[in-house]
């Protein structure tokens, strides 16, 4: 049944597509904090905590 | 006991300042009551109303009106008062916050339940609809505490977001549909007795008890600061 | 005091490196656990259950909608406690799990509400039914999370916010079994056609039962995994927001 097919494709690609989503925005996250971490210690190096 | 005297002297405080503040504010007053009054005569032309479906259908009409009408008019005290500050400055005495929630749930009730003092024989009317019996007391009055005691609470929430009034309405919906739902199904067995019908009203009442005091208990943490 | 602090803050910090260690096995273990179970459980619903007597394959689509319909719960279960939490302790950490529970909590709500409309319109031929009261009670519960994750975005990473959301959270999940009475009583004491046949009143055959238990074990294994990567990315986010700050700070300094 086509129904069974969409459903069990909705639910699992979407899942999976979510999480997908969820980690491009942590790997997004994650060089932003790198790039201003960079930017921090040209201004003021040594003055920033871990 | 010298504290409940002293919390419920502040109660009636606030209560009678927010009053003095409608008072003088007719206009809250008209437009609220107007607007319900638009709404069901919307209805009835929305749904094209016979004979037949008046009393299926009124009930429903009746407390969408309310509804929405309601939500319009709650926050009606709080937005003004942070916009001013006045907020601020209550918070300041040394005032118990359940205290603040009851004295605008009650001030909000009161608003609410005179536009519905006009709005309901309207309907009776207009609706032909007899739901002009004393029956209709208890509902009206429970179903509207539910609906207030969660639209106080979240109508100080929305005043203090960036949607300031706007997203009153999307939070308190959701949660009040229980009690739309319950309000609607006593008023249709007011009209329409059904057998072997759920106990609505007693329904409406735990509604409202458990509301009120979810409210009550959670306010504190809304106005914060 | 030097040699006073220093033993005490190496223990210190290899016990942070090690609990970090350790939760780091912890997800890996849950990944690994999804990427297994995951094939098993669209193995089993899809072919190892026998196919349903009445409804014919379509059925199938319960070892998808039964675990998504519990889920949801556990979700703003922990929403509801997390919530409290935060109110009580105040700790950042609460608001930031109870925000991820709640994201996660909409997105398997919201798969709940689409199969069983797939469900509805390919055996019934009505994808909607308000009679059915575990539909409409799931709807209900969409929108007050959905107004849960609206708040959210009307009110920013402020600490008022976080409080804001938090009465949300307890208010809503109060609201659930208040829901689920108005609702049931709504739709008469005996509903007529409840679409979400229970396969009879006899007990599942085993094979179905597997199917069952192994779609909800992997569904969970999801939830929890889904919401720690949500709870990082909220985190992070904060970090680089503060760490962005910052850099304004200093840009404006010089």
């Amino acid at each position: 049944m086509g129904y069974l097919i969409a459903a069990f494709t909705v639910v699992w690609v979407g899942l999976i597509a979510y999480l997908g989503w969820i980690a491009l925005r942590i790997r997004g996250v994650r060089l932003e904090i790198e790039t201003t971490r960079a930017l921090l210690d040209e201004r003021e190096p040594g003055s920033e905590q871990a | 006991m010298i504290s409940f005297r002293l919390s419920l002297d502040q109660f009636w405080a606030i209560v009678v300042k927010d009053w003095r503040a409608e008072l003088r504010a007719r206009q809250v007053w008209v437009s609220m009551g107007f607007f319900a009054l638009l709404a069901l005569v919307v209805f009835n032309f929305a749904f094209d109303l016979r004979v037949e479906n008046k009393a299926s259908v009124g009930p429903g009409a009746l407390w969408i009106a309310f509804l929405f009408a309601s939500v319009l008019g709650l926050g009606r005290t709080l937005g003004a008062e942070l916009d001013h500050g006045s907020m601020d400055r209550l918070l300041l005495c040394p005032v118990e916050r359940q205290v603040i929630y009851f004295a605008k749930l009650l001030g909000n009730v009161v608003f609410i339940l005179i536009v519905q003092a006009v709005a309901i024989p309207i309907f009776a009317v207009i609706y032909d609809v007899p739901v002009l019996t004393p029956g209709i007391i208890p509902i009206v009055a429970l179903g509207t505490l539910g609906i207030a005691a969660v639209g106080t609470l979240f109508a100080a929430v929305s005043a203090q977001t960036r949607a300031r009034e706007a997203l009153a309405p999307l939070l308190t919906f959701p949660l009040v549909i229980p009690v739309v739902i319950a309000a609607v199904k006593a008023t249709e067995a007011l009209v329409q007795p059904v057998a072997n019908d759920a106990p609505w009203l007693g329904l409406l009442l735990a509604f409202a008890i458990i509301f009120v005091s979810v409210g009550a208990l959670t306010f504190q943490y809304v106005v914060e600061e | 005091m030097k040699t006073l602090d220093q033993p005490h803050t190496t223990t210190a910090a290899t016990e942070k490196a090690q609990r970090a260690r350790w939760l780091l096995y912890g997800e890996i273990a849950l990944g690994v656990g999804a990427l297994i179970l995951m094939p098993i459980a669209i193995w089993a619903a899809l072919a190892y259950a026998p196919t349903d007597a009445v409804q014919g394959d379509v059925q199938r689509i319960i070892y998808l909608h039964v675990p998504l319909a519990i889920l949801p719960y556990v979700a703003f279960f922990v929403v509801f406690v997390a919530s409290i939490l935060y109110l009580w302790r105040r700790d950042q950490r609460w608001d930031t799990l109870a925000y991820a529970s709640a994201e996660v909590g909409v997105v398997f709500t919201t798969l709940m509400l689409v199969t069983g409309m797939l469900w509805g319109q390919g055996f019934w031929g009505r994808p909607w039914d308000w009679a059915d009261p575990r539909l409409t009670t799931t709807f209900i519960l969409w929108l007050i999370y959905v107004s849960y994750l609206l708040l959210r975005f009307y009110t920013g990473r402020s600490e008022s916010g976080a409080r804001m959301a938090a009465v949300l959270g307890i208010a809503g999940f109060i609201d659930v079994p208040i829901v689920h009475f108005a609702v049931t009583w709504w739709r008469s004491v005996h509903p007529d056609t409840n679409y979400l046949v229970d396969n009879g009143s006899s007990a599942l055959p085993p094979a179905a039962t597997f199917a069952l238990l192994v779609s909800f074990a992997a569904f969970t294994l999801l939830y929890v995994l889904l919401t720690i990567q949500v709870y990082r990315s909220l985190t992070l986010r904060r970090a680089a927001l503060e760490l962005r700050a910052r850099a304004e700070d200093a840009a404006g300094e010089s």
